[in-house]
């Protein structure tokens, strides 16, 4: 741990944070350097967590103390093979700024562009100390950072019915976060402690089970609240369908996967599937709720006309695949549901800018009025191709290897209900992915958008490579594997 | 029916919480585990090593300063939030219910609030800089002072506010929170360190704990000044009314 | 002897039935600032419970005085600096939530959620 690069787990919070609380000066004197301004940040964050990534699958895991306390007194920084997420997040945050220079000029008021780039920048840093904290208090901080930009990014565009759905998300959103408050209050009472592989190991210790369990409940529903799962997911569609569609991209790709994460560290991290406490019950009504939510996220998205609103929909049916793989339990579904957090996210960034370069060149968002769109934007909707058939887990792409993880995942639990659920689900998918192919390449158009061609460059390039990711995916579909294994290893241990 | 179905379940819920309620430890007993395990620590060494007599505030700044950090980062968050949504205000285009209402506020009440300003500042930056001795500290008296603000703009109305704090001044202060703590962080790093470390071995023993007082001060005051701007930034955006 | 051990942890009892009751509130009522206020009251319920967490009986407040004597019984320094994060997160919300209130005013002219509904088809 020799020299800045030591440092490296702590600056990839501090610098886009602090990249964030001076985007409003250099708004304020040069509006026009915003977006590069964020974009240097992101890279240079994205340049080191790629470094710690190497550095994590060379030597394992590493913890970072904060001002030099050891863990239980003082906050710790556990960068481990979760936490490789990190990489994701800044190379799509990367490529989500980006995209957002056209977009944001043309929809976006002058005085708004430095608090959208200063807001871009919050929620990123808050995704990356989200991910990488080990303590369970910082996680509530850093959830709670998340939500509030998210809550004000939606509403940022000021198009009607903008400030119901972000309000609406607000208010479920704030329940969640309190949730998982009370949660950490009464772990707390129990346990002492703050740090969470000081609380597993507590938790051993004392015979509070049921004050446990209640803690349980209550992280599972404010972490289920914020990554959209069945009963809970009523706020999802509105807010990701309504926000400006770089933003949709980083709520649908990255901000749902934070309830997941925060998932991943409370039953296997803290609450350890070998522990003291049997939450066997917990997990099967877990499985089962995300059955229900991939057929029903599937089946909604079937019958919308918006395209964002069906990327919406198709996104809670996935967060459903996620959960299923979590909840099994065994080794192949939780490596296929991370798997599966990774390539959802690849692969709905990439459906979600599509759909924003459509709708900036168009002007219409509704499957009706698209028609014929594939001849004129051919790259943009042939990346919608490579990411629609990664997404339907077509063999040789990248969906197929996870749902194929966790249909074995699901047998190998012995659950085989579960895996027809899935399968049923991923025919809906299916299904509504051939309606939007079929309206955008075999019909003819209704509106004569004859003036519209391919999207500007600034929007091409992320796009051309994400969708250039969906197919690498589809061919290195084991890449994640190098640290998922190792991850997946330490929860069963 | 819809109601009684919705009380049903939460009463269920409730009774789901008294059950894990009566298992807790018992209230306010010094042999808890919430007594025994970290706390310990913070109280026996926490003058020493925290550098503040009133121990929570060395928790705060010191023990768990990471958290304070993200905390900072929520308000600023909040700020930036509310200027999404509603924008700043503007000296050409805003103005407020007070500004266009035909009674003035009458002499008795500006004449009061003028003289009762500079009290409440005083009274904030009495409460930032006692927070390492007594009940208080960045977030309380900014708070304060973010009142004084709040008070000023309501009788004088926001064009005043606008005009005694200008835009170039309130957005560097707004991000004075974050930067601070920063620029905290970093000496750390500088003298090799970790992140938000405030004792450093390298120094001489007087100089090290003059450092750390130097930046816990540099803390609170960047908090406090951060926390009443962004507060009075929050409710100008909040209270303007865009002129027709 | 159930009765006995909730009446010990009386803080507990109290602030686990606001949390329902505010959510009761967020639930039920048609307009959105009641609605509000409903998980105002739930914040508070959150911040009793973890204060009372830290409480000590006879604990006195955990500032160290000059000549103050070995051995004082201070309370839980700890769940006082979190509840100073959790109020700081709940203004903050507030504020982002009044300020969504009066754009969601601007945009649709009501802030009862039922009419609201009717005004999304």
């Amino acid at each position: 741990m020799a020299g800045v690069s030591g440092h490296f787990p702590i600056l990839i919070v501090v610098v886009p944070l602090v990249g964030a609380a001076l985007t409003p000066l250099i708004g304020h004197w040069r509006r026009r350097l915003c977006m590069p301004w964020a974009a240097l940040v992101m890279l240079f964050t994205f340049a080191m967590t790629a470094f710690l990534g190497v550095r994590l699958s060379l030597h394992g895991p590493i913890g970072y103390h904060l001002g030099s306390w050891e863990p239980p007194f003082g906050i710790e920084i556990y960068f481990d093979y979760v936490a490789a997420l990190t990489f994701v997040i800044a190379l799509f945050g990367f490529l989500v700024i980006i995209f957002s220079k056209r977009y944001v000029e043309k929809e976006l008021e002058e005085a708004k562009i430095s608090t959208y780039y200063t807001l871009i920048l919050l929620i990123l840093a808050g995704m990356i100390g989200f991910v990488v904290t080990g303590d369970m208090f910082n996680l509530f901080v850093f959830l709670e950072i998340i939500s509030l930009s998210g809550y004000a990014l939606i509403a940022i565009g000021g198009e009607k019915l903008t400030a119901m759905a972000a309000f609406k998300y607000l208010l479920v959103g704030a329940i969640s976060s309190l949730c998982v408050l009370l949660g950490v209050a009464f772990l707390y009472s129990i346990t002492g402690t703050l740090n969470m592989r000081d609380i597993s190991h507590m938790l051993t210790l004392t015979d509070a089970t049921r004050v446990a369990s209640v803690a349980l409940a209550l992280f599972i529903v404010g972490f289920a609240v914020k990554a959209a799962m069945f009963p809970l997911h009523i706020w999802l569609p509105d807010a990701h369908a309504l926000a400006p569609s770089p933003v949709s991209a980083l709520l649908s790709g990255l901000v749902v996967k934070t309830g997941i994460v925060g998932m991943i560290r409370v039953l296997f991290n803290v609450y350890r599937i070998n522990g003291p406490l049997n939450y066997g019950p917990v997990l099967n009504i877990m499985a089962w709720l995300a059955g229900i939510t991939i057929i029903l996220g599937a089946f909604f998205a079937f019958f919308q006309n918006d395209i964002k609103m069906m990327f919406a929909y198709s996104t809670i049916s996935n967060i459903g695949y996620i959960v299923m793989g979590l909840s099994l339990a065994s080794y192949f579904g939780i490596v296929g549901g991370l798997i599966h957090v990774f390539n959802h996210a690849l692969i709905k960034t990439t459906l979600f800018l599509c759909a924003g370069a459509i709708i900036y060149k168009t002007g219409y968002r509704k499957l009706a009025d698209l028609q014929g769109i594939g001849k004129k934007m051919p790259i943009t909707m042939g990346a919608i191709v490579i990411a629609a058939v990664s997404i339907v887990g077509i063999p040789p792409t990248a969906g197929f290897i996870c749902k194929w993880f966790i249909i074995l995942g699901a047998i190998e639990a012995g659950k085989p209900v579960l895996a027809g659920m899935l399968l049923l689900g991923s025919l809906f998918i299916v299904a509504y992915y051939v309606k939007i192919i079929n309206a955008a390449f075999f019909r003819e158009p209704v509106h004569e958008i004859t003036e519209v061609d391919e999207a500007p460059a600034s929007m091409l390039i992320p796009i051309v490579i994400l969708a250039i990711g969906c197919l690498l995916m589809g061919v290195f579909a084991y890449a994640p594997l190098a640290f998922i294994r190792p991850a997946v290893t330490g929860f069963l241990r | 029916m819809r109601k009684f179905l919705i009380f049903l379940c939460l009463a269920i819920c409730w009774v789901v919480f008294l059950s894990a309620v009566v298992e807790m430890p018992p209230f306010g007993d010094p042999a808890n585990i919430t007594n025994r395990h970290v706390v310990p620590r913070y109280l026996e060494e926490g003058v020493e090593e925290g550098g503040a007599s009133n121990i929570v505030t060395g928790i705060i700044l010191n023990y768990r300063g990471y958290d304070t950090m993200g905390e900072v980062t929520v308000i600023f968050t909040a700020l930036a939030g509310v200027l999404a949504v509603l924008k700043r205000e503007d000296v050409k285009t805003s103005t407020t219910m007070v500004a266009t209402s035909p009674v003035g506020p009458s002499l008795i009440v500006t004449t009061v609030v003028k003289l009762l300003i500079p009290f409440i500042v005083l009274f904030a930056v009495y409460t930032i800089l006692h927070g390492d001795v007594s009940p208080g500290g960045g977030f309380q008296g900014g708070a304060v002072f973010g009142a004084s603000m709040i008070h000023y703009t309501l009788i004088f109305g926001l064009l005043t506010y606008m005009r005694k704090i200008r835009l170039a001044v309130k957005v560097p202060l707004e991000s004075a929170a974050i930067l601070s703590f920063a620029i905290a962080g970093f000496i750390g790093l500088f003298f090799g360190q970790k992140f938000l470390t405030f004792l450093m071995p390298a120094l001489s023993h007087e100089a090290q704990y003059l450092l750390r007082h130097a930046m816990l001060l540099l803390i609170e005051v960047g908090i406090g000044v951060a926390t009443g701007i962004i507060f009075g930034s929050i409710f100008a955006s909040l209270e303007k009314v865009e002129r027709i | 002897m159930i009765v006995q051990k909730l009446g010990a942890n009386f803080n507990y009892v109290i602030a686990t039935l606001l949390f329902c009751i505010g959510l009761f509130t967020v639930i039920t009522k048609p307009n959105l600032i009641k609605k509000f206020m409903g998980l105002n009251i739930m914040e508070a319920s959150v911040f009793l419970f973890i204060v009372s967490v830290g409480a000590v009986r006879e604990g006195s407040a955990p500032i160290v005085v000059k000549g103050m004597e070995k051995g004082v019984q201070f309370v839980n320094p700890l769940p006082q600096a979190l509840i100073l994060t959790g109020i700081v997160v709940a203004v903050s919300t507030t504020a982002l939530a009044l300020a969504l209130m009066i754009k969601l005013y601007e945009q649709c002219g009501t802030l009862d959620a039922d009419e609201l509904k009717g005004m999304e088809e």
